[in-house]
């Protein structure tokens, strides 16, 4: 029965989406498009939207009512899987995954519609447009529902704990088994897991937006910078996403995985940090376009080289083609997606390559060292650090699929290239936003950078001087610091000028600044949120201790980095989906009790290996990370390391994203009174 | 005013001063990890997990093959012999960081080739510009 509704709302969301571009697309080509009502569209449109959440809905109720009968739901979901769990299977394999990009996509295409009723009350040509593009992109994802990756299968014959075979027909004689599989153990062992991947998919899919208008833009020869301002909240937004959802990613894996680390550069990851690469690149490049009218080109190639990215990111995560460049063909979903890409990627280049006649882009650098300059040299390093990353994810599938040699392409290789651009990039993000646009004069400059130069030096030298093995790390707390000074120097400096002015204490214009260019002034706090990163980054690589697998009976006690590690023995837990034993490990430092570290093993029926989870103490200071590989009656093997300063990167990650958040809910409205008011008090304004 | 003047003749010098240090104590920094073992076990990939070095790796596998490099570090090989007996003996892993040889060329010259190309694009275009447009600007 669920079946059968299920299989109905994916195709009734099928056809919505091929009527949402149908019906868009002939507005937008209308020469009088602009009198077209907007209601045009709400039929498709909610047809789409309505059919896609009743998928994802009916997905929910058959997990949440145990309906075996669906073989997605035998194949990854059981009976005994808990809450909240349950629910996150609906996206945590691949065919519900896609359910769930293609309601996140039907979200926003409902948001840009709102939103350009809101503006105007009419939509546009250009929006017109970038609809009918979101709504080809719909027909490519609810049709991989409706074909290839159907998540309402019926299983018509049953196996042990999942489903033997299964049937695209609804009508099909259901015979699921009493219970499933669950999902996998992994995915079933921390809160966090239930909310980084639709975090990540809200960034991921967002990006659909921003190239929707830059298609529609090129599509409709109306380049310029219109379509910039229509699709900068959108960028912005999923970038948010994009940024939190990578941060809980590389949280999850610290908390579950159990090796201590929290990137290890595989493709799952790369996959979700190319996009983000591209389009911090893009973000920042469409400034220069709105403020400077350079860059127009580019900005085309960025915006649709992240949306390319993440359908490539899709292909790389959901098609198997990393476990073996062979089996991707087991499951037509990954042809699929290879072909979707191929088709964007040719398809968007092609038609940027007839329309570059209309693109022009005034030649007006007139020198590197300007605020434009600064965003060219961070578009180049973002670009280029995309570069590599692609480079080394792609190539050994590449050579394999080729030439049939394997190659491995690791963290030394990663590390090696992405350090060096990561330290330039931090440099030019301190610098970038001292420097005035158009051209910066050493006068401007100076004063601007000189203090914050010597506090982030001077910051080093007690580094050096107060701690022993600092090591490389203090050039990224150097670096670091760097960035935050800056801001910090100009956001004093701005508030002491409009203090003098008004007879005011600075302090409480510090309020006043920030709040007047919102966009500034978040980006400097998500500029802050990366330096945060890069720091706790270099003291978690470089400034960690680990100790080598330890035996211990029940009872011993271990020496490591200052801590007495004292193994009081296991405790057992038994809940209905798996085995969990602990080892209970007493933390002392200096004879003084810190507390109970827990790593355990955990038993799921349906895997053999058992998963380890790892007790972390957490102190200001630093985490340590304790992971046992055995425990049993003689006593458990464990492993520790410590973590400098690990919190910091989440923090940092989480205010890069808040930064974020920030210049988009202040968003000031062009020409605003307050921005000209700014304008002639900061030395920004005298060189407009 | 003079000793704000004093001040200001200073400040560079502190900062040139600062940099040196900082850069200096950067420079003579001791390696990541002083452990042999650990470095070569970081360059190798371990068969059974995905992406992680021997060294990461929680896994027995990964645990048996750095006792292997342990016990051959001991007995005083390089770090090369040390890979190569490894190689031999687990035919199955990967060195993570790829030697450079005809298949991986490309793997290296992408990267560089990219910064060529955006460096050269983003310089021509300013060289082909400033004489015209900024020739009263420019101090």
């Amino acid at each position: 029965m669920l079946s059968f509704a299920g299989t109905l709302t994916v195709w009734a969301a099928l056809f919505g989406s091929g009527w949402l571009t149908v019906t868009a697309w002939q507005a937008a080509k209308r020469p009088t498009s602009s009198a077209v009502p907007t209601s045009g569209i709400r039929k498709p449109l909610l047809t789409m939207v309505l059919a896609a959440a009743g998928s994802m809905l009916i997905l929910l109720t058959a997990l949440l009512s145990n309906d075996f009968t669906v073989s997605y739901i035998a194949n990854h979901h059981s009976r005994h899987t808990p809450f909240p769990f349950n629910i996150a299977t609906a996206w945590a394999a691949l065919e519900g995954s896609i359910v769930l990009w293609g309601l996140v996509l039907a979200g926003y295409a409902y948001a840009v519609w709102r939103r350009g009723i809101a503006r105007q009350s009419k939509l546009d040509p250009l929006d017109w447009g970038a609809m009918a593009v979101i709504g080809a992109v719909g027909v490519f994802f609810f049709g991989l529902m409706a074909t290839v990756g159907n998540p309402f299968e019926v299983c018509v014959e049953a196996s042990a704990r999942s489903c033997a075979v299964s049937s695209p027909f609804p009508f099909s004689g259901a015979a699921g088994p009493s219970d499933g599989a669950g999902p996998n153990p992994l995915l079933q062992n921390h809160i966090l897991m239930a909310i980084h991947p639709p975090l990540l998919y809200l960034g991921y899919v967002g990006m659909t937006v921003p190239f929707a208008y830059g298609i529609s833009a090129l599509a409709l020869r109306m380049p310029g910078r219109q379509w910039l301002h229509r699709s900068g909240i959108w960028t912005r937004i999923s970038w948010v996403f994009l940024t939190a959802g990578i941060t809980l990613g590389a949280w999850w894996a610290y908390e579950v995985l159990g090796w201590g680390g929290y990137w290890a550069w595989d493709p799952v990851e790369n996959a979700s940090f190319m996009p983000w690469l591209v389009a911090t690149a893009f973000l920042h490049s469409s400034l220069v376009q709105q403020r400077r009218g350079m860059l127009e080109a580019w900005n085309f190639v960025l915006v649709i080289g992240t949306f390319s990215l993440t359908i490539l990111g899709t292909f790389l995560t959901r098609s198997g083609v990393i476990a073996s460049v062979h089996s991707f063909t087991q499951s037509a979903i990954g042809p699929a997606l290879l072909g979707f890409l191929i088709v964007v990627v040719v398809g968007s280049f092609t038609l940027f390559a007839a329309r570059a006649q209309q693109i022009s882009s005034p030649p007006r650098l007139e020198s590197v060292a300007s605020r434009e300059g600064s965003f060219l040299v961070n578009n180049l390093l973002l670009s280029v650090y995309a570069m590599v990353v692609l480079t080394g994810t792609l190539y050994p599938l590449v050579l394999e699929a080729f030439t049939g040699s394997e190659v491995g392409v690791g963290r030394p290789f990663f590390d090696r290239l992405a350090v060096p651009i990561s330290f330039a990039l931090l440099l030019a993000m301190g610098l970038g936003p001292a420097l005035p646009w158009r051209v910066a004069r050493r006068r401007v400059v100076w004063p601007r950078i000189h203090l914050p130069l010597q506090i982030a030096l001077g910051v080093g030298a007690v580094v050096v001087i107060t701690t022993s093995r600092i090591g490389y790390a203090v050039g990224a707390v150097v670096a670091g610091c760097w960035v935050v000074a800056v801001a910090a120097h100009r956001l004093w400096a701005q508030a002491h000028r409009l203090a003098r002015s008004r007879k005011a204490a600075v302090w409480t214009q510090l309020r006043t600044v920030i709040r007047s260019d919102r966009g500034f002034w978040g980006g400097q706090l998500a500029h802050a949120g990366v330096a945060l990163a890069a720091v706790a980054i270099a003291t978690t690589s470089n400034l960690g201790q680990t100790m080598d697998r330890v035996e211990m009976e029940p009872g011993d006690r271990a020496e490591f980095a200052g801590y007495q590690l004292i193994n009081t023995g296991i405790t057992t837990t038994r809940t209905p989906n798996r085995l969990t034993s602990s080892a209970q490990v007493e933390v002392w430092k200096n004879g003084e009790w810190q507390g109970l570290a827990k790593p355990s093993l955990s038993q799921f029926p349906t895997s053999a290996l058992p998963i380890a989870t790892p007790g972390i103490h957490r102190t200001l200071a630093e985490d340590l990370y304790l992971s046992v590989t055995r425990i049993d009656e003689e006593g458990i093997t464990l492993r520790a390391a410590t973590a400098p300063l690990q919190w910091v990167l989440w923090l940092g990650g989480l205010t890069c994203a808040f930064g974020g958040l920030y210049s988009l809910v202040g968003r000031r409205r062009r020409g605003s009174r307050f921005e000209s008011r700014m304008a002639g008090s900061h030395p920004d304004g005298m060189t407009e | 005013m003079t000793r704000s003047a004093t001040l200001r003749r200073v400040s560079p010098v502190i900062t040139v001063v600062l940099a040196l240090f900082v850069l200096v104590s950067v420079i003579s920094a001791d390696p990541v990890t002083d452990d042999r073992s650990e470095r070569i076990g970081n360059q190798v990939r371990c068969p059974a997990c995905e992406g992680e070095s021997i060294a990461e790796s929680p896994s027995s596998y990964a645990a048996d093959m750095m006792t292997y490099v342990r016990e051959l570090v001991k007995q005083g090989l390089s770090d090369q012999q040390v890979l190569d007996r490894l190689m031999a003996s687990y035919p199955d892993s990967q060195l993570l960081d790829p030697p450079l040889q005809a298949s991986t060329v490309l793997l290296w010259l992408i990267p560089l080739a990219a910064l060529l190309t955006g460096a050269g694009m983003t310089l021509s275009r300013l060289r082909r510009r400033s004489p015209s447009s900024s020739a009263g600007t420019t101090p």
